[in-house]
């Protein structure tokens, strides 16, 4: 009885046994070729792409050339360019490849990136679309809250910051101190471009307040006003329409998933294109002294 | 004294028993003649005299504790039996009013005591469970074959249907869908929070120096609180009050002392055990492979008994566990974890010389510290310590609810505080310093109704700082009984504020920073990333179903349904991000489940088949989810839903030898399967990317949308014992994973480098012990 139940107990155990040695399933590997990442921007004069392989398992890299072919293509004119390969090591001794090509993109011109692996022809590209160039303008200089619209053509406004000049006093003087507000993801979409609305009437405070902590200074008896305005200006990445992450953010955790913000085709990553963008603007006498401000600018 | 501290308890318990004018009440206490240890299940009978009719009975409770009340004065004969020991019978003679108390101490019963495992007034055994509960003794827990000569409380665990482990190393038990974390472990009234150690095989609770553990899966009842997953309740038994005994052992594994015995006989005594890990040490050279598990275990306890009414014990315990599950892997950057456990706890168990109450008052402080990182400087360090003042009675039958009711009740007032230095953001929360100050209130009547209903149906009123009304906490257990079938069941609502965070994206990942939820004072609108945990205290409900038959004398099964929801999880975010960059998101969770045992004991053979049929889904919620998934959840199974899983386990006594088999098997883990490599760069700026930060990336299929190969392993150990002089010498040879099965313990996501668990180990231990 006892040798029976033995063998009954043994028997599924022998199959097991037989079969035992189970590996990982295996893996549907990827056929696109490359990764890409660069910005074409009419303000530089030396354009680049960083080139990643897509590998099966992960290395340091090589120093070798890539063995691939990366060009440009003016989609306006026909021009063509091929890119030269360079390395970059890291401290952690990762080897990185990024093409490059001395030229200035021209202002509201698409171009097509294309790089082609030697060895098997496979292919990834892009096309990117350096925008037009763009202004920005006061729509309402006599309110605490500034709406400045940036226009016109197709592009994205991106990271919009604002940027305070303040000094002390009547007269501005010294220390004479910059300071940002960052409006990132708060910009709107609007029939002629986009649209930044600033809180310039609340931020006071907290311009004053910083400002105050940076000197040192006693906040003054009277309430207001103490600091004089200098400067007001918006600075803003004005980039591809595509350039588009979501809610206007760029977080690396979320942006860093791979199909999340990319305009690789049979790849990933991202090249954009576009410039940055300062304007100085001059709010009425009235909204910067609504503001609290001292009003230190020429009528 | 003790008779106004007595009253004075009774006074801050609020409660005013009921009079019993007319009526006599007995309590005492039932141990074992020989060594002093209470009797847990002993039937203790009043029968009226002269007629001999059986008028009051019940019987101890787990600390050797019974209680009769309503005892109408005259003339009776009690009866004290357990099996396997002598009955005590005698006289006694109840005055009106009168309160009377009866220890006994029963003798083994040469002739029966064999048969003790074949007794059917157990309370313990694998398929003796009762809506998720189920009481472990130490015999047990040694029918498990180990590395080791000595058994261990994990060891055993590891076979239960509803306990998913991590493999043979990392200390991770998930408990019917839980998190580690959610499991509330007590050791003597103290709070443990990682007693399990590195290596899989043991804890801190060697079975030679158990008593019992109480654990629940799940619907754990008033008592209880803080936690949302489990209990696993563990007392030490004490020390020989009649003689000195002890132990020493040694194997590849470990080593271990025990010194025990009398200090003032039959009154104090004390019980000494320590333990200490050898294979970080023996592993290169015995087995070709570094297995670097530092561990120790130290635990004592003195005993008191002062008086037929009093009982006192403190108990002392400390824990270390050092070692790195990385280090074949990625020996660049070490990991090295290490944990340490420290704790004392004071118990006072009194029966009431005036009221059919028994109480027990316990304070404990205990402490928990884990580091992860270089040994020297370690980048992580969390800690948490606890103080616990806890009071529970035991009301005799009839006291509040008349009838054939008991009534526990009780207060316990927790303070933890926690502390963390995470090295910058740990899951992108800046973790802060904290004190969580707890109170609880429980009554707990139980009825008997008919001839075998026994309903428990309680309430919990508990305080956490995040908000001043109090959270309500209703459970219900009942235990049906017709015959030899059981129809069991339970169901509960239970909440916790201390959490432990932990980035689970892999077996490998034990470091968890423990933290309180604090108050949600910014309100919803203005929940930052950075202030995600707050007001968010998790909560869960349970629902238990089973049935449990006793077939024959040797033959009982059992049959459990669960379902499990909780909300307020915390769980890491996938992202292609680098290593340790990720973020935590909010959660909730489903689980549910069935569980089946069958249980054999005749001797010379005792056996059991555990099989766990169970699914776990967690549906996170972040704002990059529908940027990612395009759904508002992502639903998916955790790295710890095991599907299916086994256990056969057999003890076979022949020929003097003691053989001990365990089959596990497992279905396999879900995880995240890497795709392909590549590199990330943000690209946020007009500037050329040569300057632009880089890091590498990997591409991964949807979160836990694979699953890892099955595993199962097979154990044996043989063992007979040899007399040596006035000792016993016990010599243990054992295998682990005797057909060298390759069982997946993680792969690393960013490397593709698989580690596996324990390969086929022989092992042979020795073990010496006198005075038992």
């Amino acid at each position: 009885m006892f040798r029976r139940l033995l063998l009954v107990c043994l028997l599924p155990l022998g199959l097991l046994v037989l079969g035992c040695e189970e590996n990982l399933a295996e893996r549907d590997l990827f056929e696109a070729p490359f990764t890409l990442y660069g910005v074409l921007s009419p303000q530089l004069d030396t354009q680049a792409v960083r080139v990643y392989p897509i590998e099966d398992f992960p290395t340091l890299g090589t120093a070798e050339p890539l063995g691939a072919t990366l060009t440009s293509t003016d989609l306006a004119t026909g021009e063509v360019r091929t890119w030269r390969d360079s390395v970059l090591q890291a401290p952690n001794g990762q080897i990185e490849h990024v093409y490059w090509s001395r030229f200035r993109p021209a202002y509201d011109t698409a171009y097509r990136i294309d790089i082609i692996r030697d060895a098997d022809g496979a292919h990834s590209h892009a096309t990117v679309h350096v925008p037009p160039r763009v202004h920005m303008r006061l729509l309402t200089p006599d309110s605490l809250k500034q709406r400045i619209l940036i226009e016109t053509g197709d592009f994205r406004a991106l990271t919009p910051r604002v940027e305070y000049t303040v000094g002390w006093g009547e007269f501005a003087s010294d220390p004479v101190l910059r300071y940002f507000v960052n409006y990132a993801g708060l910009e709107i979409k609007a029939r002629e471009g986009w649209v930044v609305d600033v809180n310039f009437g609340p931020e006071r405070r907290r311009i004053e307040n910083w400002y105050l902590a940076d000197t040192g200074s006693p906040p003054p008896p009277r309430p207001c006003p103490y600091v004089g305005l200098l400067d007001f200006s918006l600075h803003v990445i004005v980039g591809d329409s595509v350039w588009n992450p979501p809610g206007g953010l760029f977080d690396a955790n979320v942006v860093s998933e791979p199909n999340t913000l990319t305009n690789i085709a049979n790849g990933f990553g991202f090249i954009g294109a576009g410039y940055t963008l300062e304007t100085h603007l001059r709010p009425s006498r009235k909204a910067v002294e609504d503001a609290c401000y001292y009003y230190v600018w020429d009528e | 004294m003790s008779r106004h501290i007595g009253h004075t308890l009774l006074l801050l318990l609020m409660w005013v028993a009921p009079l019993h004018a007319q009526t006599a009440q007995l309590s005492g206490f039932v141990t074992d003649a020989a060594n002093g240890q209470v009797l847990d299940g002993a039937t203790v009978a009043l029968f009226t005299l002269p007629d001999g009719a059986l008028t009051y009975g019940t019987a101890t409770t787990g600390d050797g504790i019974y209680l009769l009340s309503g005892i109408v004065p005259g003339a009776y004969r009690i009866a004290v039996s357990f099996v396997g020991y002598e009955t005590v019978q005698d006289t006694l003679i109840f005055e009106s009013s009168q309160t009377r108390t009866y220890t006994v101490a029963l003798s083994p019963d040469a002739e029966t005591l064999t048969e003790v495992l074949v007794e059917a007034e157990r309370t313990s055994g694998v398929a003796r469970v009762s809506a998720g509960f189920q009481r472990i003794r130490p015999e047990e827990i040694e029918a498990i074959p180990a590395p080791d000569v000595s058994g261990d409380l994990a060891n055993y665990i590891t076979t239960l249907p509803g306990v998913v482990t991590t493999g043979d190393r990392g200390g991770q038990f998930f408990i019917r869908g839980g998190e580690p974390s959610q499991n509330l472990v007590l050791l003597d009234g103290m709070i443990v929070y990682q007693p399990f150690h590195l290596l899989g095989f043991y804890s801190a609770f060697p079975a030679d120096v158990i008593d019992r553990a109480d654990f629940y899966a799940g619907g754990f009842g008033t008592e209880y609180a803080g936690r949302l997953s489990s209990v696993l309740d563990v007392t030490l038994r004490t020390g020989n009050v009649r003689r000195w005994a002890g132990m020493a052992s040694a194997s590849p594994f470990a080593s271990g002392v025990r010194v025990e015995g009398p200090v003032i006989r039959d009154q104090l005594s004390v019980l000494f055990s320590a333990r200490q890990s050898l294979i970080h040490q023996t592993g290169e050279s015995l087995y070709g492979e570094a297995l670097p598990f530092d561990f120790s275990d130290l635990l004592g306890k003195v005993h008191l008994s002062a008086g037929p009414r009093h009982r006192f014990s403190f108990t002392g315990f400390q824990t270390h566990d050092r070692g790195d599950l990385l280090s074949e892997i990625n020996s660049s950057t070490p990991q090295e974890l290490y944990w340490r456990n420290r704790g004392g706890s004071l118990r006072w168990l009194l029966l009431s010389k005036n009221l059919p109450i028994a109480t027990q008052l316990t304070v404990s402080r205990s402490s928990h510290e884990m580091t992860q990182g270089l040994r020297d400087e370690p980048s992580r360090h969390t800690s948490v310590n606890n103080t616990r003042l806890a009071l529970n009675a035991t009301f005799s039958e009839g006291s509040f609810f008349g009838g054939r009711s008991t009534t526990r009740a009780g207060w316990d007032a927790v303070l933890s505080t926690t502390e963390n230095s995470l090295d910058g953001l740990f899951q992108d929360l800046a973790l802060t310093d904290t004190n969580v100050p707890a109170f609880g209130l429980y009554v707990e009547p139980e009825f008997v109704l008919g001839d075998g209903l026994r309903l428990s149906s309680g309430l919990r009123m508990q305080w956490y700082n995040v908000r001043f009304r109090p959270y309500l906490e209703p459970r219900l257990r009942f235990d049906w009984a017709m015959g030899q079938h059981h129809l069991h069941g339970a169901v509960g609502l239970y909440q916790q504020q201390v959490i432990g965070l932990n980035d689970r994206r892999d077996a490998a990942s034990v470091f968890t920073a423990w933290t309180g939820i604090p108050r949600d004072e910014l309100g919803l609108q203005q929940r930052l990333d950075n202030q995600l945990l707050h007001g968010r205290i998790g909560q869960s409900l349970h629902l238990l179903l089973g049935y449990r038959q006793q077939a024959t004398n040797t033959l009982e099964w059992n049959v459990e349904a669960f379902y499990k929801h909780t909300a307020n999880l915390f769980v890491g975010e996938w992202t292609a991000f680098p290593r340790l960059s990720t973020r935590l998101q909010p959660a909730t969770g489903r689980s549910a489940g069935f569980e089946a045992r069958v249980e054999w004991r005749r001797r010379p053979l005792y056996a059991y088949l555990t099989y766990g049929l169970s699914t776990t889904r967690y549906a996170a919620g972040s704002a990059a989810i529908p940027v990612w998934y395009g759904t508002e959840q992502l639903r998916y199974r955790p790295a710890h839903d095991r599907r299916h899983q086994i256990n056969a386990v057999a003890q076979w006594l022949v020929h003097g030898f003691d053989v001990s088999i365990r089959w596990h098997f497992g279905s396999g883990l879900p995880y995240t399967r890497p795709l392909a490599f590549d590199g990330f760069v943000l690209i946020d700026d007009v500037e050329t990317v040569f300057r632009t930060e880089h890091s590498r990336r990997v591409i991964y299929e949807r979160p836990f949308g694979s699953v890892l190969p099955t595993y199962h392993r097979l154990d044996v150990s043989v063992e007979r014992v040899f007399p040596l002089g006035a000792a016993l010498l016990h010599v243990q040879a054992s295998t682990i994973n005797v057909y060298d099965r390759r069982n997946v313990f993680y792969v690393d996501i960013f490397t593709l480098e698989r580690k596996d668990q324990l390969p086929f180990i022989p092992s042979l231990g020795l073990k010496v012990t006198f005075g038992e």
